[in-house]
């Protein structure tokens, strides 16, 4: 593959990351009211309903981008976004972008398939593996503390992010 | 060996997945740092990992009625569409490069989760 090209590639993903990471922050901090800005839940009027439907449409654009390329993440994303544009509790946004997530892994899935690029060994492992975790985690969800998990995850991520670029 | 160390870490993975973060964004890193498996393998196995748990999940929701059917329209058709096209794209680009952005992308949403705690026990 020509060099020029592989950093045309990055340099167009890095400024959708920005781009979209920046937007996710932002409708963060105005669900959490840092910047005064309140949402009206309930008295939405038609336009305003009509301009959520187009938000979410541009938000699954991103995600529906970024678990493609990557085959992660979208979730990560998806769920403050839905909590905010939708106006829905976070219980109920969760499971939306469970929803969500899954179409877009079964679009990707079946290229996967066709191109041959699935390890049937691993995933029957990795399947097992992840379906016990999970019963695990949603049992763990009740007791352990949300802000502690969250430091423990960002770390572990950045940590593996930079192995990743150095090895 | 080996086998029993993969299931340790899908099993961590699937924690963080019950919990409501992301499982993939574990265990992509996870099994090309330490088993050095290739990235497109890696992705691919995230996804089918994940259809099998999340056809598990959505029973519940749907029987709960915990979906919001108007905004999962709204999101699932314009997504599945998009992810479609961009897995393609991962197809055609190589393996190296997209074990860069996606080290790029997993540092980003640490950061952000970083950001995120912090903000959470200052409101506290």
């Amino acid at each position: 593959m020509p060099k020029n090209q592989c950093f045309k590639g990055l340099f167009l993903i890095l400024v959708i990351f920005y781009f979209d990471i920046f937007f996710d922050i932002l409708l963060y901090a105005k669900e959490c009211n840092i910047c005064g800005l309140i949402s009206h839940t309930k008295c939405m009027t038609k336009k305003q309903k009509i301009l959520s439907c187009f938000e979410l449409v541009g938000v699954g654009l991103v995600a529906g981008f970024i678990n493609g390329f990557f085959g992660a993440g979208g979730g990560l994303l998806l769920v403050p976004m839905i909590s905010c544009a939708a106006k829905v509790e976070s219980k109920k946004a969760h499971a939306t972008t469970l929803m969500c997530v899954l179409f877009m892994c079964i679009a990707s899935s079946i290229i996967y398939f066709v191109k041959h690029q699935l390890d049937f060994k691993l995933i029957l492992v990795c399947g097992i593996g992840s379906v016990i975790g999970s019963f695990v985690g949603t049992k763990l969800l009740k007791k352990l503390k949300n802000n502690v998990i969250d430091m423990i995850f960002a770390v572990v991520l950045v940590i593996a992010g930079v192995c990743m670029i150095i090895f | 060996m080996q086998v029993l160390f993969l299931i340790l870490i899908s099993c961590f993975s699937g924690i963080f997945a019950g919990m409501g973060m992301g499982g993939g964004t574990f265990l992509i890193p996870m099994l090309s740092l330490f088993f050095g498996i290739e990235q497109i393998i890696c992705q691919s196995t995230n996804v089918v990992c994940f259809i099998v748990l999340a056809v598990m999940c959505s029973v519940i929701y749907i029987k709960n009625k915990l979906i919001d059917f108007k905004a999962l329209i709204c999101i699932a058709l314009p997504a599945s569409v998009v992810a479609f096209f961009s897995s393609f794209f991962a197809l055609n680009t190589s393996s190296e490069v997209l074990r860069i952005c996606f080290a790029g992308f997993i540092i980003l949403i640490g950061i952000f989760f970083f950001i995120k705690a912090i903000v959470m026990m200052k409101k506290k």
